[in-house]
């Protein structure tokens, strides 16, 4: 019995001690008080802890949370403001700028904030899938959050079994070297090599082979796809063993304050159609002061955002002094030196003739940052929504979302400040009150064959590009414009004008337009022999010509139609015998046509080469930021509609601040909706010069009847080429009186006068005071010599 | 806590006014020859009206929003109680102009039109009154910091209390003499 008692009683102790060092907790570096940076010439670790090899032909990806890790807290920084946005508890702080769900084709721009900002989506409102966020934002994460989730929900699209994680890439923020490169970061995980990401941004080595391509079967520890070396080909990768020791470290070049370049791949902002030559940079980097001297953090990475109310958010006083205010004029509440300011030399502003009334309504960003404010708002493109900065073969710049600055709107802690705002467009379907978007995916669907007008017409041309002799080459001529098909089988506008009227395919030939098929004269007897082939070999490119829709390609003129034969020969046969000329309806083909007319035959049933709405659309859209018309959301909407099963839903397309739904006669109504409104956030930089300030010449910058700070108009804008916007002035989304202001910006007319009428009436109330205070100082001399007399 | 001042000013002074207002007023002696007042001037007494309406529209509009409500100025507010500043500047300096001897404090006392209450309230009035233009028209020039605006604010706010004190001895005593 003593026995069992004793070995129980070893268990429960060996037990207990093996418990107490696995939980014992690891010991981080922590900074010593040393100013220099350590240099990191370091072994690195993978994702399972081994040591790399970089000679081994099969050694993975380095990790950070091993290799970075092993020294650095990884789990706490893995909770700082880049990477906890997911968290049901993370600070939801000031809004930022949102993610931008983007589709080009469906017209779909969604404003995305894991943190419940205004006007946002969280991306489980939308079924975004931890995978599906990270595969659609994953170009601009700094890895970690959503990418390097232990249990995510079940999601049957998800493949980390192939991409790994998207483990935190510290080098992407605190890298020194000269070959850290975004680029390959982007590149790495649009090919969902997730794991390979980041050594190949370091430029530790080089990373081939796609995860995207590889059957989801196959897992990193199979190694290569033996059965596949051209298409299929497993993510690899393959050190640059010049960078590493006989002990297999490598030189990491750190930089404990991340430069600024780092920032900026995703937080650029630039006006839209500037040059870079025209940029002035913010007053701050010009007299050297960095994004992180500013923007700082600790180990817990909670990085300063530097707004006033921060260290109310965060319960931390100290986050103030980062403010503009905190460091310009130092902290209220605050004690020594952080009350005083000044910090890094900031300079303390004089704000002379400024009432203080305007430190109570306006934040700093107001006068010193972003743009001059005009009748017109500056359209921006940001690194993070327009994919600014990815170099390489392709061009990932968008030209939408369309973001807008600065618009002047109450912030959350009641002040008035300078905003970037941008309009949710998205198709959903209506639950009361309430819009819920769809799926991109679903609304392709719907949207097949009307949403791809371009690639219609690029299909047409490019197959009637068939080479003749004018050398010439195909193009749409429609409303005055011309437009030919590009490199992208898209559509481009043709900068030179015409005036032809008529809507048709031409061969542009060094500006000229030239008929396709040279003209002739159908009631002819005889046919010129190479009018006969021409026409035999644009109506065979036609047969084969991608997306044809159903029916045969006829070309018809006067009052014949030409066919081809069973034995693709050109066979001649009279229009009325072969159409029924009732059924052709068409805003741009009438038959007889005078001219040479393509169409598809079937049935006797002629209808021309590209719907009416197709051209429509092309005229209306090819060549501007818009990307359909008014007709085709109609077509869609009844599309959806047909769709549904039940017959009882209700479908919306939300563009440009407005809701577009289908009413009873199936035609296009607008109304207002709370899902339309917009998602703003302040703007901070570039930061002007006190000189440069609004009303640092003149009150009028702001006080006048026109005044663009409060009269300026905010239009909406989306992917739909409409009429119906949203148009707001900013006294109205600030919530101001318009009379009030346009009064009290009449008032500055005569100010000068007001000033100089009080200042003599002052003068003369001064003079009389004076006058009695002498008489009265007269009085007392003469009392007291009185005094002295008697 | 210039809201606490002003409330607890105010009903101090009232106080006073109701229990000492005849005193303060300075009732004539009884007996002695009583000078016949004639009626002053239109052109005068319309100064006057300005004046005294035109403060007490400021004396309102800056008042009643800091002490009943809380807050600065703001709105239409703004522009009443600017349009009635550049009033009461201009009609306090006439008013100066044309009274400044009857209210000259070496004049007489009961047997005249004002009590020397009276006259000490309108150079108390006029005192401020200056004092509320200039830390005003000062702030409106590229002159003052944003200390000194805050300072020019003080200026403004106390003389406006010491103004209004004025005013309510003045119109409490005037209406106690007989």
């Amino acid at each position: 019995m003593k026995q069992v008692t004793f070995i129980a009683a070893f268990l429960i102790v060996a037990a207990r001690m093996s418990a107490g060092i696995d939980e014992a907790p690891k010991k981080f570096h922590e900074w010593s008080g040393s100013r220099t940076i350590p240099v990191h010439r370091i072994a690195l670790s993978d994702e399972n802890g081994e040591n790399i090899v970089p000679q081994y032909k099969l050694s993975m990806p380095y990790s950070s949370r091993k290799t970075c890790g092993a020294c650095h807290d990884y789990n706490k920084i893995s909770r700082g403001w880049h990477f906890n946005y997911a968290e049901k508890d993370a600070l939801k702080g000031r809004p930022g700028q949102p993610w931008i769900w983007y589709d080009e084709i469906t017209g779909m721009q969604l404003p995305i904030a894991g943190r419940g900002w205004k006007n946002t989506w969280k991306p489980e409102e939308l079924g975004l899938t931890p995978w599906n966020f990270v595969k659609t934002f994953g170009r601009n994460l700094p890895g970690g959050g959503l990418g390097d989730v232990e249990d995510g929900p079940d999601d049957p699209t998800a493949r980390w079994n192939l991409s790994g994680k998207l483990e935190i890439d510290c080098l992407t923020c605190h890298s020194a070297s000269p070959s850290q490169n975004h680029s390959e970061w982007v590149k790495q995980v649009a090919r969902e090599n997730f794991r390979w990401a980041a050594t190949a941004a370091a430029g530790l080595g080089e990373v081939g082979g796609m995860a995207s391509r590889m059957p989801s079967s196959w897992a990193v520890i199979q190694g290569p796809n033996l059965d596949d070396t051209q298409y299929a080909i497993a993510p690899f990768v393959t050190y640059d063993t010049r960078l590493f020791d006989r002990k297999k470290r490598t030189l990491i070049d750190i930089a404990s304050k991340p430069q600024d370049r780092h920032c900026l791949f995703c937080h650029s902002v630039a006006a839209d159609g500037k040059q870079r030559k025209d940029l002035d940079v913010d007053v701050h980097t010009r007299s050297g002061i960095n994004c992180a001297d500013c923007h700082r953090n600790g180990v817990d990475h909670m990085v300063n955002r530097g707004y006033e109310v921060e260290a109310v958010h965060r319960g931390d006083l100290s986050v103030a002094s980062s403010s503009c205010r905190g460091c310009h004029l130092g902290v209220k509440g605050a004690k020594g030196v952080m009350a005083i300011g000044g910090r890094l030399g900031a300079p303390a502003p004089e704000h002379k003739g400024l009432p203080p009334v305007h430190f109570d309504k306006l934040a700093c960003t107001t006068c010193h940052s972003g743009p001059w404010p005009s009748d017109k708002l500056v359209r921006v493109r940001t690194a993070r929504a327009n994919r600014l900065g990815i170099t390489g073969v392709a061009n990932w710049v968008t030209d939408l979302p369309y973001i807008v600055e600065p618009v002047f709107i109450k912030g959350e802690d009641g002040k008035i400040a300078p905003h970037r705002m941008t309009w949710p467009s998205f198709w959903g379907k209506i639950e009361g009150d309430k819009v819920k978007p769809l799926p991109p995916q679903e609304i392709a669907l719907a949207g097949t064959n009307i949403f791809d007008a371009p690639r219609v017409v690029a299909d047409i041309l490019n197959a009637m590009n068939i080479g003749d002799p004018t050398n010439g080459k195909p193009a749409l001529v429609s409303g005055k414009k011309v437009f030919y098909s590009n490199v992208d089988n898209g559509l481009s506008l043709d900068n030179s004008k015409t005036s032809a009227e008529q809507t048709g395919i031409v061969i542009v030939k060094d500006g000229a337009l030239v008929p396709l098929v040279p003209a002739f004269n159908p009631a002819a007897e005889q046919m010129d022999p190479n009018i006969q082939v021409r026409i035999t070999d644009l109506l065979k490119a036609l047969n084969a010509c991608n997306g044809k829709p159903d029916g045969v390609p006829v070309m018809t003129v006067g009052d014949k139609l030409y066919q081809l034969d069973e034995t693709a020969s050109m066979k001649t046969g009279n229009l009325k015998d072969e159409v029924d000329l009732a059924t052709v309806k068409s805003d741009f083909i009438k038959l007889p046509s005078k001219s040479v007319a393509w169409g598809w035959l079937k049935d006797k049933k002629f209808s021309p080469l590209a719907p009416d709405f197709v051209l429509r659309s092309v005229v209306a859209t090819v060549g501007t930021s818009f990307t359909f018309t008014e007709e085709q959301v109609e077509m869609v909407l009844k599309a959806l509609a047909s769709g549904d099963k039940s017959g009882k839903m209700k479908f919306a397309y939300i563009c440009s601040g407005k809701m577009f739904t289908l009413d009873q006669a199936g035609k296009l109504k607008v109304s207002d909706n709370a899902a339309a409104e917009p998602a703003a956030w302040p703007l901070a930089h570039e930061v002007r010069s006190a000189k440069q300030a609004l009303g640092a010449k003149k009150c009028t910058d702001c006080h006048s009847v026109k005044a663009p700070f409060f009269f300026g108009k905010v239009k909406a804008r989306g992917p739909m080429k409409t009429a119906s916007v949203q148009v707001k002035q900013m006294f109205e989304l600030q919530g101001q009186d318009a009379s009030f202001h346009r009064l009290f910006g009449l008032s500055f007319l005569v100010r000068s006068m007001f000033k100089a009428v009080i200042f003599g009436a002052a003068c003369l109330i001064a003079a009389i005071l004076a006058l009695y205070a002498l008489l009265a100082l007269n009085r007392v001399t003469k009392f007291l010599g009185s005094r002295e007399n008697k | 806590m210039f809201r606490a001042l002003t409330i607890v000013s105010v009903i101090v002074v009232i106080a006073v006014v109701v229990k000492f207002g005849r005193r303060l007023a300075g009732q004539p002696v009884k007996n002695a020859a009583v000078p016949k007042l004639g009626r002053y001037p239109l052109l005068e007494a319309l100064i006057a009206f300005a004046m005294w309406a035109s403060l007490i529209l400021l004396i309102g509009t800056g008042f009643l929003g800091a002490t009943l409500w809380g807050h600065a100025l703001c709105g239409f507010t703004t522009l009443i109680h600017v349009g009635c500043g550049a009033l009461f500047g201009v009609s306090l300096a006439l008013l100066a102009v044309f009274r400044a001897e009857a209210y000259n404090l070496a004049g007489p006392d009961t047997c005249g039109r004002f009590s020397t209450a009276q006259k000490v309230c309108f150079w108390v009035i006029a005192i401020c009154g200056l004092g509320l233009i200039f830390s005003m028209l000062i702030s409106m020039f590229r002159i003052l910091g944003t200390d000194g605006q805050h300072l020019a604010t003080q200026v403004h706010k106390l003389s406006a209390l010491i103004a209004l004190l004025a005013t309510i001895i003045y119109a409490g005593t005037a209406s106690k003499r007989d």
